[in-house]
């Protein structure tokens, strides 16, 4: 469904992503990891058109997209989820999620409100609050909710674990997974390795720009090397020769 | 049809060749960032990780010998810390350092789906009993089909070499079902069967899996004959792993490569570049899931080539032909991998003579026989027979030491071994290629 290959991107003389290709099939839940500044957000603002690539090649659903706008992009059916939520907080609930059906009819978005207020009961019950009172969790809740209107095929989520406490990390993974399960195609990024890579189906591992590891995701979930990525600890000495 | 990793194996070319170009841009970027061999290797030759943007670029990147893993004798390749080992294998004995290769437990996983997935290829599946004839130790092979066997559910019985009577025993009662062995040993089981008295009938096989040693469809064809199986062969490099690079199916025309695993090429060897897809010429292996030991454009030296076609047991990996010949001198004897320098040294060991010698490959029966003959000197030769039946000990010794098997030695007149031109041939063989 979305196949990036050889992807670089530089922001002046500073090399974000070098030679970076990763594929997700069609109704998979890939997840890609790494630590700060790895280039996880740059990989994604590259699909969605945010950042534009030096060099590779995107393809969505058979057709390049590296040259896209944002808009066209969402068009297509690719919606992201941004780090850190970024809710309208001076806006109600309400508000905020139909901002994500924007381009499409009232009536699809009165149809879609309904799938998203019975999947997240609790953006039915503040649907009037302003969006800036909710919890984090919630907010993330709201986020994806709004990402949802725009019907999407392909959903990018960055960080949905950040600043949140783990209970309800859990809760938003849960919700990924039941989404996941509806069919929807998933590439999510994030540092929290485990949570990323135990509601996954396949993670990739990115270290400075580069993947450095791929696999299942329990595969991945079980190698030193990605404990180590994910705790940001590098070994000085590689062996005691 | 039956497949151990049915998506991986049935795959089409297209998607698997995104996995190939993912996988090979990160074991490039490991082995950059983790073997300082591969990074003075780039950094000398100005080729950077990043210069791979299509599988073809793999063109452009250096080779990596046998030589070279000597050189980083013995953990020099790793690309993990020692403490993410959980296995070492070392080659047969080579010329000075053996090479060295080491398995994260994450490399013994894939090793045993992949050799899995050639076992049930081959025919076999978890109701077999399956019989390992291959040494174990050191030898990838033992190990890594007992494994893979294991890891399919089959009844493994480790009874690695020699003894051919006891093995013959173990297969009646036991009631194997699929022999693991070289193609010879077969025959040669097959040969000490008639002289027990017995015939094909009173054993329980079905299925050899052959490898370790090339063989071609006139011995295929006896082994079935006077042992009742489907005999496939299949194709490994301690190396790069061990068993499990190639297997065929019960189509039995040609191995299919696990592709997903290892990315194949086929260069001219004078030349070293890549011969288009179907030409015959030295396979070059890429490994692209191997985390403790990414080896990049390693030089088989095995002579095959490479083709698709749609085969009839539905998988769609690339099919390699047997391999047939090598582009240096080694030599395989009854499986063992020997070069003709291995010799040259160990005869150096002996009363610092280096005399002029021939190594002479026969067939015994179904196995094969290794003559070293040696044109005489002083250094070699004495009036005293007590000495001389010594020194003949001695040579059989060092000779045992250095390549592994017990060869018959022959002292020889002065220049009575042919001599020629450049490059000295050590080898005579005189095994019937088929």
């Amino acid at each position: 469904m979305l196949k990036i290959k050889s992807l670089c991107v530089s922001y002046g003389a500073v090399e974000a992503l070098a030679n970076v290709s990763v594929h997700v099939s069609e109704g998979e839940f890939v997840s890609l990891i790494g630590s700060n500044g790895a280039g996880k957000t740059t990989l994604l603002n590259s699909i969605m058109g945010i950042v534009p690539s030096a060099q590779g090649e995107a393809i969505f659903m058979d057709k390049s997209i590296s040259s896209m706008k944002i808009h066209q992009a969402a068009a297509k059916g690719i919606a992201l989820v941004p780090e850190g939520r970024r809710v309208f907080s001076n806006m109600t609930v309400l508000e905020n999620v139909l901002m994500g059906g924007f381009s499409k009819s009232s009536k699809e978005n009165s149809e879609k409100l309904e799938e998203i207020y019975s999947m997240f009961p609790v953006l039915k019950e503040r649907k009037n609050q302003l969006a800036g009172m909710l919890s984090g969790g919630e907010q993330q809740m709201l986020a994806i909710g709004r990402a949802l209107m725009c019907r999407p095929r392909l959903l990018l989520m960055d960080e949905p674990s950040m600043g949140l406490a783990p209970l309800v990390i859990k809760d938003v993974y849960e919700k990924l997974a039941a989404l996941s399960k509806t069919g929807l195609t998933i590439l999510l990024v994030e540092q929290n390795a485990a949570m990323a890579l135990k509601y996954a189906d396949r993670g990739y591992v990115l270290e400075n720009g580069r993947i450095v590891l791929q696999g299942s995701a329990k595969e991945l979930l079980g190698d030193n090397e990605v404990k180590r990525a994910y705790l940001g600890k590098e070994y000085k000495e590689k062996w005691e020769r | 049809m039956k497949y151990w990793q049915e998506r991986e194996e049935t795959m089409n070319v297209e998607e698997r060749e995104a996995f190939q170009l993912e996988r090979l841009q990160s074991t490039l970027n490991r082995a950059y960032k983790n073997v300082d061999f591969y990074k003075k290797k780039f950094d000398e030759t100005g080729i950077k990780p990043e210069s791979v943007k299509e599988l073809a670029d793999i063109a452009n990147l250096p080779f990596t010998t046998k030589q070279d893993l000597r050189d980083n004798y013995p953990y020099g390749m790793f690309a993990v810390p020692l403490r993410d080992i959980v296995r070492i294998h070392s080659s047969s004995g080579t010329t000075g350092k053996p090479t060295v290769v080491g398995y994260t437990r994450a490399d013994l996983e894939n090793w045993k789906d992949l050799v899995a997935r050639i076992i049930m290829a081959g025919g076999a599946d978890e109701q077999d009993i399956v019989h390992v004839a291959f040494t174990y130790g050191l030898f990838t092979g033992g190990f890594g089909l007992h494994y893979g066997a294991e890891h399919l559910g089959a009844s493994v019985i480790p009874v690695s070499s020699g003894n051919t009577a006891r093995q013959i025993n173990i297969m009646q009662d036991y009631r194997s079902t699929v022999l693991v062995s070289t193609p010879s040993y077969a025959l040669h089981i097959a040969e000490s069967l008639s002289k027990m008295g017995l015939t094909k009938n009173d054993l329980h096989l079905k299925t050899g899996l052959f490898g370790s040693e090339p063989w071609g469809e006139k011995i295929r064809q006896e082994v079935e004959e006077k042992l009742g199986i489907d005999a496939v062969d299949n194709y490994g490099l301690s190396e790069l792993m061990g068993p499990g690079i190639a297997g065929e199916c019960l189509e039995k025309s040609g191995l299919h490569v696990n592709e997903d695993h290892f990315y194949v090429e086929i260069i001219d060897p004078e030349t070293l570049k890549p011969l288009p897809l179907g030409e015959k010429g030295e396979l070059v292996i890429t490994t692209l899931k191997r985390e403790a030991m990414p080896l990049i454009r390693y030089r088989t030296r095995d002579v095959t080539r490479l083709y698709r076609e749609k085969c009839g047991c539905g998988r769609t990996l690339i099919k390699m032909e047997k391999p047939r010949g090598r582009t240096d001198d080694m030599i395989i004897i009854n499986g063992v991998n020997i070069y003709p320098s291995q010799v040259a040294e160990a005869l150096e060991t002996v009363n610092g003579a280096s005399p002029h010698f021939m190594m002479i490959v026969s067939k015994k029966g179904v196995l094969d026989e290794l003559e070293i003959q040696i044109e005489v000197s002083e250094a070699l030769f004495f009036d005293e027979m007590k000495k001389q039946k010594s020194l003949m000990e001695e040579l059989v010794r060092v000779f045992q030491q250095a390549i592994l098997i017990k060869p018959k030695v022959k002292l020889v007149m002065p220049k009575t071994l042919e001599r020629f031109e450049g490059k000295a041939k050590r080898v005579i063989d005189n095994r019937k290629p088929e």
